[in-house]
């Protein structure tokens, strides 16, 4: 990106592509023009992980970049390091932090996310491309099938989903992640980690309740976790009925299905819940940014973009190009998201869910990328039926705690 | 090996083409092994091609279509104006990559044939070691080195610039191995009359090792273009801006966090393979005239 | 006829004072020939492996910890992950190498025959070479998926499809299981993904291997052939004590760099399967890569690579006693 530079540079690394990154520097491009004092550069580095191998080379070679995108595990190596500071001193700043107002008007969850609990609850991720995990159904088929709405809880999913599986087989697909899993626990109302960020707890109940619903659907082979992205597809192409992905999915199955001609009634919800009159709970996921520590002026620079950035305008505007969720409730209240949402009203799913207190995010513990591909293959042995539920369980909340300790 | 070469030119003097019939039926069953393998293997290629043309809900249909059901030129146009690379995109990635791999390439060249020829064909002081030692180079995962490596271009002040992506190529433990292994299947005997005519070490690879290197060196040139053409990890880590990036880079922005857009993709991918086709083409064509030719030239 | 292998032991130079001025006179000049390859060489690959051993020794988490001397090593020779991941690699490595390069023989052998449409055939065979991993390994994982192309085939001739990529279980199980033969947990050998994979780098690397056993059969003299065929060597005789014995140099060049490259592999498994499912295509150059830069271990990660290191070493050092004996026999 040609940049005349004006103030302190500022770069920012990021894994945004395509449409989403014409948007992102059209933002930053904004911002520059804004005011004089720093100047924003956006780069690209490929996807997550090549992003965090950017920044380990970086960080080696003693020149880390200000502003960079990454998952909240990775950011607790580096706090652990000395190498990031919290946005703390920034955010509650008197003079160029956020107000009251400006906080009440975030949703709570965004607020509490970038906690650490094991820092003393220091702010060390602010959101970036957030979006959250739900339930998509084909309504046509749940309707076909005898159902009038989908299911609110995980016994009525169960039930529908092997009588749908009858006529539609897979009727559940997902790609096998870790934050299925997450979704899995949390909306069951468990936990995967001790309040105090210590411990982590993979076989709780609602975890075995989880493992032993996917056991049955596996051996009743209604469920499949194809590759890749074949579950969207699978599902915009109605070889599935259920469907778990992240929010952000909607307008690439929108897109597709315009481009294709096809329509059908679909709908995404809540995942299902634990029991009877819980409130629904789900997984928060996607990049955040974090703070290198670099130079006084520039970490200030960095502050005033992701302020800008997180204020209501782009905040929306960001929001409805890229299909992830906006930062604050003013942003749905904008006349651009409220003529979005009059135009797609199954949009507001994601918004409302927001709104529920008990979303979360996956630990955040530098241990929990290695614990996530642990909890990946368990999930593939548990589909294949070389491991039994209760027992997998048990061991890789063994491992997992294993490797906390040695991370 | 010389005596064995006048026998042979003798004996087709005299015998001539033997047996006609019997030939043509063994060219019959050549053609249709190397077609049927052939078209099997360039499957996947094909694959991609027609994959390229479809809507990015047909590339994931079930049950797949082999044609598309509309060709979609516009994947190409959409692909080549390549969304979010702002504002340059593939013709400047496509100008980069040329000279990139172009001086790689040249440069890798010249210092495999000279090194290649040295542990070929010279008797000198610590040769083993030595070579195992570039070799061992080659077994070291590049995982373990980028970190290093990357340090290394810092210090040099290389970063985001073409530099760091030209010079560490071209010294190619690969192309010393390789133009070491043809460099010695070279008879003594053209040494030894080298000598006679008072060639130098010098003076015999210039003159004499080089021509008949060719397939060799062109072999090489082929694989050196091909690998910097190829790279993708090294100048994501060392450069920041579009104007420094090569074409690896513009493709890899299809496969995307959300979703892979299959079909632009592979869109692009044809389009990012042309060249290389069009460079194995002219040195096959090459290759082609040396088997017409006859074996020994020069 | 110099048979390269055998010239890596060679015998030692009679000692005579003429000879031997004139050994250190080639001595000095070998080093000026090689010296820019060395220079570069060193400074970006030697330097960078002695960087990388030293990072090997600490408790390198993101930045420089404490000095932990082997303890690397240890924990890694003690785990049963670094155990599975070699086992893994060498299953691909022997279900790669060897086929392609003998697939890749035989048709250098058809592909060098004066023919018409030479150059379509060549192209055919190298097309998969040209194409850039990562955009191959995507089409590939595409052809594989479950509902894809191969599954559609299989359900075409009446069997039900596997699950390919998102296969598991091991393929001599797979294969034997359905005529009543148990195997045990040894014995089942690489996870039908693992196979794909393999499938997968055959056709990759096959281009490469044609395209240099072209290379040097170019190299051997037309004449060698035409004399063979009028002592009347039948067409396999020629191939046995002809081409093949000619070609040892390039055969052995393709097998040390197809052995090392096997062990490295690391695009295709990344994008085709990402190590899964349930693990069993994690190879140790995608556990070196999980542990580098998804884990953020640097120091463990290293210390895996040179063990890796070590293994290859090893490898082709036995690759040079052996062909190197045989090749010894033969021009001798």
């Amino acid at each position: 990106m040609p940049i005349t530079v004006r103030g302190t540079k500022v770069t920012l690394w990021h894994t945004q592509s395509g449409p989403n990154a014409q948007l992102l520097n059209k933002i930053v491009l904004d911002f520059n023009k804004s005011q004089s004092s720093y100047t924003i550069a956006p780069e690209y580095k490929g996807n997550y992980n090549d992003l965090y191998q950017a920044n380990l080379a970086a960080i080696n070679a003693g020149q880390p970049v200000t502003l960079s995108v990454a998952y909240e595990n990775q950011v607790a190596a580096f706090y652990s390091s000395g190498l990031v500071v919290a946005w703390d001193e920034y955010m509650n700043n008197s003079q160029i932090g956020l107000s009251a107002a400006d906080k009440a008007d975030f949703f709570p969850a965004f607020l509490e996310l970038g906690k650490f609990p094991q820092f003393g609850n220091k702010f060390l991720t602010f959101p970036f491309a957030k979006s959250l995990e739900l339930m998509w159904y084909d309504a046509d088929m749940v309707k076909q099938a005898g159902f009038d709405k989908p299911p609110a809880t995980w016994g009525d999913f169960k039930t529908q989903m092997l009588k749908i599986n009858k006529t539609v087989s897979p009727a559940w697909e997902f790609s096998a992640d870790a934050s299925r899993f997450a979704t899995w626990v949390f909306s069951r109302g468990g936990d995967l980690i001790s309040p105090d960020g210590k411990t982590l707890t993979i076989d709780t109940p609602e975890a075995e309740e989880a493992m032993a619903l996917l056991a049955e659907a596996a051996k009743a082979k209604a469920v499949r976790a194809p590759q890749g992205y074949q579950s969207e597809t699978d599902f915009e192409q109605q070889k599935t009925v259920f469907y778990q992905d992240s929010s952000a999915a909607r307008s690439y199955i929108l897109a597709d299905l315009k481009k294709a001609g096809k329509t059908f009634n679909w709908t995404a919800e809540m995942p299902p819940v634990g029991k009877t009159g819980q409130t629904p709970r789900s997984d928060l996921y996607g990049g955040n940014v974090c703070l290198f520590k670099t130079s006084a002026d520039a970490q200030r620079g960095a502050w005033a973009f992701m302020k800008y950035f997180s204020d209501t305008k782009q905040t929306a505007a960001w929001a409805l190009g890229t299909g992830y969720v906006p930062l604050r409730k003013s942003a749905t209240e904008t006349p651009a998201y409220r003529q979005f949402l009059a135009e797609n009203p199954r949009n507001s799913v994601a918004i409302d869910g927001l709104k529920y207190p008990g979303n979360t995010g996956e630990p955040k513990v530098a241990a929990w990328q290695q614990v996530r591909d642990i909890l990946q293959s368990m999930l593939q042995s548990v589909m294949a039926g070389t491991a039994q539920p209760k027992q997998a369980l048990a061991e890789v909340n063994q491992k997992a705690n294993n490797v906390m300790k040695t991370s | 090996m010389v005596s064995s070469i006048q026998t042979s030119a003798m004996h087709q003097v005299m015998v001539g083409h033997p047996r006609p019939l019997r030939r043509l039926r063994a060219a019959l069953v050549v053609h249709c092994i190397l077609l049927i393998c052939g078209l099997l293997i360039a499957f996947p290629f094909i694959w991609m091609i027609l994959t390229s043309f479809k809507t990015q809900f047909e590339a994931l249909a079930y049950p797949p279509t082999l044609l598309p059901e509309q060709w979609r030129w516009q994947n190409y146009v959409d692909a080549w104006q390549l969304p979010g690379s702002w504002p340059k995109g593939f013709p400047r990635y496509f100008v980069n990559t040329v000279f990139i791999a172009g001086i790689t390439c040249s440069g890798a060249l010249l210092t495999s044939l000279v090194a290649g020829y040295t542990f070929a064909k010279m008797e000198f002081f610590g040769k083993n070691v030595i070579f195992i030692g570039l070799l061992a180079t080659l077994m070291v995962p590049f995982e373990a080195t980028l970190v290093p490596d990357f340090i290394i271009i810092k210090t040099f002040h290389w970063y985001n610039t073409y530099t760091a992506q030209i010079i560490p190529w071209i010294g190619s433990v690969f192309g010393i191995f390789l133009m070491r292994q043809f460099i010695s299947t070279l008879p003594n005997e053209l040494w030894e009359a080298a000598q006679i005519d008072g060639l130098g070490h010098a003076g015999y690879l210039r003159w004499i090792v080089t021509p008949l290197s060719l397939p060799g060196l062109l072999t090489l040139g082929l694989f050196t273009f091909l690998d910097s053409w190829n790279a993708l990890i090294w100048p994501l880590i060392v450069t920041s801006s579009d104007e420094m990036r090569p074409i690896q880079v513009g493709l890899a922005y299809f496969i995307t966090e959300e979703g892979t857009q299959v079909n632009q993709l592979m869109a692009a991918a044809t389009f990012t393979i042309i060249p290389v086709l069009v460079l194995f083409l002219i040195t096959q064509r090459q290759f082609i005239e040396g088997i017409a030719q006859s074996g020994l030239k020069g | 006829m110099a048979l390269t292998a055998s010239s890596l032991f060679p015998s030692r130079p009679v000692v005579s004072s003429v000879r031997r001025r004139k050994y250190w006179r080639t001595t000095v000049l070998a080093y000026a020939f090689l010296l820019p390859s060395i220079i570069l060489i060193a400074t970006f690959h030697l330097f960078s492996i002695a960087f990388a051993f030293y990072i090997s020794l600490f408790n390198w988490k993101v930045i420089k910890g404490a000095f932990l001397g082997f303890t690397n090593y240890q924990v890694i020779l003690g785990s049963g992950d670094f155990r599975a991941a070699l086992a893994t690699t060498a299953w691909y490595s022997l279900f790669t190498v060897i086929p392609s390069m003998a697939f890749a023989f035989f048709a250098a052998i058809l592909l060098s025959r004066p023919i018409k449409g030479l150059s379509f055939y060549r192209t055919l065979f190298f097309v998969p070479y040209v194409t850039s991993s990562v955009a191959a390994a995507a089409v590939w994982r595409t052809l594989f998926r479950t509902d894809g192309i191969f599954s559609s085939l299989w359900k075409w001739i009446g069997v039900p499809s596997p699950q390919w990529l998102n296969e598991p279980r091991g393929i001599f199980l797979l294969l034997l299981q359905p005529l009543g033969i148990h195997l045990p947990h040894w014995a089942v050998g690489p996870s039908l993904a693992m196979v794909c994979i393999a499938i997968m780098s055959i056709w990759y690397s096959q281009g490469f291997d044609v395209v240099v056993f072209l290379a040097g059969m170019t190299s051997i003299p037309k004449e060698l052939y035409e004399a063979a065929r009028l002592d009347g060597a039948s067409e396999w005789q020629v191939i046995r004590f002809l081409t093949w014995p000619l070609l040892l140099p390039t055969t052995f060049f393709i097998l040390v760099i197809s052995v090392i490259g096997s062990f490295k592999a690391f695009n295709q498994i990344y994008i085709m399967t990402n190590g899964g499912p349930a693990g069993t295509t994690t190879t140790v150059s995608l556990l070196v890569y999980n542990e580098a830069f998804r884990y953020g271990h640097l120091g463990y990660a290293s210390a895996l690579a040179f063990l890796l290191f070590g293994i290859i070493l090893g490898l082709t050092l036995v690759q040079f006693r052996v062909v190197g004996r045989s090749a010894r026999t033969i021009s001798g």
